[in-house]
């Protein structure tokens, strides 16, 4: 896409976040076909060990392979943050377009829900769904939605309002241009970017929702292991195992880094006025 | 209007709590858990306005007991991380701004892309694996009040407030340093200067002034976000505040204390937006 090739030409940082990203979505594609050891294969005579040559990054307390299970969390924890993103652009973008394009009421309405939700604390906003629900997979994705959805209502509402008093729109609705396909080929295609850039921070979000509810116990359950619920077993152990609690805390810092890092890249190209703004990392 | 989120959430826990497996028939009866739910609702909103919260279901004391000993605490490590944050942020900034394209802007733009993307609570942990654990230099958890020896006091909470504080600071440092480079663009700055005004003071005074503005915005949204976004902080830290005591709520199902907590969180965080929103009146006369 010419969108993400004029991005990475222009920032080297952007490029490497686009790299270790993609490093690790091989890792967690790749690693759980070519691992000598399952995700749930106990070796109690290692329980947490070092790492060594058998075990490279050590064992947790059940004496489980610790790469191995990164790379499961890894699947777990970019999955519901995919899921969740997706869920969030499925909801979003119809809502932001009734909006953006109705005005009035309606876009009032769906406007200060929005600005509520933004306003508050996303971690409340976790605990409040969990707690209602029960931590599972789909309360999760769900509540990580409601965390990510306004940024994106916000964005594609206000690119609508733009758009829709632009001449080719005003004039295919003088044609007679029905007003859903002038929103699905008119409008949309002219807020992909936008939308890009916001499901970008928004995974960023996601992953690090997670990891701080899976922290507290409220996200998968064992033995499935998210990024989140590994830094909860890690930090039990951690005086006597320091590295059980580092390793997965540093595929969330890198994960999220990149993502942020791609955002922002991604905004600068699309309006540059902002980029002195937000300039970020050495260029 | 603004109270809209936080009250069909809070309706809805009624509901959840006449679902709740491990309460007995009985006291579902007893407790009116198994009213209809708008009956269960117009009930809990009565008691509210009596003043009347209940007891906590996991040691049957009243909650607002429960909470009012947790407040305190909270406040004191918001306030704490708040100050830290702002001491590192501001000269951080003007300093990136001064020195514009510096080894040490670069440095600082990389300290607020990484306090950015670093989850806070992980931050807290490797605080603790190298300045509690390796080095011993502070303890690991828990809470002293001031009253009882105010080194002690400071040295429980200067692990968490500081690792609040380094979060807290990346954001409004890159504010402060955005904000510093537009105002020192300006031609008031120029003016200040031809006045013959020390260099020294068109910054620290004429500059600052106006860039702190747009930053202050940021710590008063940091300050409503604290109100929960301590949770995580205060369970790394096993800090006895209302965060820790939230968490604790919802994994005991302790509705009546979880009820109270999520409304304190939300009055507190409207009620400190409202304060924000005065004080940026009073310091932006073009604002009135």
């Amino acid at each position: 896409m010419n969108f993400w090739k004029t991005m990475v030409n222009r920032d080297r940082v952007a490029l490497a976040a686009a790299i270790t990203l993609g490093l690790i979505a091989v890792f967690a594609l790749i690693w759980p076909f070519v691992s000598p050891y399952g995700p749930r294969e106990i070796h109690a005579d290692a329980a947490l060990s070092g790492p060594s040559a058998r075990f490279w990054l050590g064992t947790d307390d059940t004496g489980r392979d610790m790469v191995t299970l990164l790379a499961h969390g890894a699947r777990i924890s970019l999955g519901i943050a995919v899921a969740a993103e997706i869920l969030a652009v499925l909801s979003g973008i119809p809502l932001a377009m009734i909006a953006g394009l109705l005005g009035g009421i309606v876009d009032s309405i769906i406007m200060r829900t929005t600005d509520a939700l933004l306003g508050f604390p996303g971690i409340l906003i976790g605990l409040m769904v969990v707690a209602l629900f029960g931590a599972s997979l789909a309360t999760l994705m769900i509540a990580i939605a409601l965390m990510t959805v306004p940024y994106l209502i916000r964005v594609v509402r206000n690119a609508v309002v733009v758009e829709k008093e632009r001449l080719y729109v005003v004039s295919s609705t003088a044609l007679g241009v029905r007003t859903g396909t002038l929103l699905r080929r008119t409008i949309l295609p002219n807020i992909v970017s936008p939308v890009i850039v916001q499901v970008s921070f928004g995974l960023a979000v996601a992953i690090l929702t997670e990891a701080s509810l899976g922290f507290l116990g409220l996200s998968v359950q064992p033995p499935s292991a998210s990024w989140g619920t590994l830094l909860q077993v890690g930090y039990s152990y951690i005086r006597l195992t320091p590295w059980l609690v580092t390793f997965p805390g540093v595929l969330i810092f890198v994960s999220v880094w990149a993502l942020n890092t791609l955002g922002d890249a991604g905004r600068d190209v699309l309006d540059p006025r902002l980029r002195d703004t937000f300039e970020q990392g050495t260029r | 209007m603004r109270l809209a989120p936080g009250d069909p959430v809070l309706a809805m826990y009624g509901g959840q709590i006449g679902v709740s497996m491990e309460e007995l028939d009985a006291a579902r009866e007893r407790l009116g858990y198994n009213d209809p739910l708008p009956v269960q609702y117009g009930n809990w909103l009565t008691d509210i306005v009596r003043g009347e919260l209940g007891n906590s279901v996991v040691n049957g004391l009243p909650v607002e007991e429960v909470i009012a000993e947790k407040i305190w605490p909270s406040v004191q490590l918001a306030v704490v991380a708040l100050v830290m944050s702002v001491f590192i942020a501001v000269p951080g900034g003007v300093l990136a701004a001064l020195r514009r394209g510096s080894l040490i802007d670069r440095f600082l733009t990389g300290f607020v892309s990484a306090g950015i993307a670093i989850p806070q609570f992980w931050l807290g942990i490797l605080l603790v694996l190298v300045l509690a654990i390796q080095f011993q230099i502070f303890p690991a958890s828990g809470y002293v009040s001031a009253t009882e020896g105010l080194g002690e006091w400071a040295m429980h909470i200067a692990l968490p407030s500081l690792t609040l504080a380094i979060t807290l600071a990346a954001p409004t440092m890159r504010f402060v340093r955005s904000s510093m480079l537009d105002v020192l663009s300006e031609q008031f700055v120029d003016v200040a200067r031809a006045k013959g005004l020390s260099g020294r003071r068109v910054i620290w005074v004429h500059s600052l002034r106006n860039a702190l503005l747009p930053a202050l915005t940021i710590v008063g949204l940091q300050a409503g976000t604290l109100m929960g976004g301590a949770v995580l902080i205060e369970w790394v830290f096993a800090f006895p505040g209302l965060g820790w005591l939230l968490v604790n709520a919802v994994t005991a199902r302790d509705y009546p204390v979880l009820q109270a907590a999520l409304l304190l969180f939300v009055t507190a965080f409207l009620l400190v937006n409202f304060l924000v929103e005065v004080l940026y009146r009073v310091l932006d006369p073009r604002l009135r």
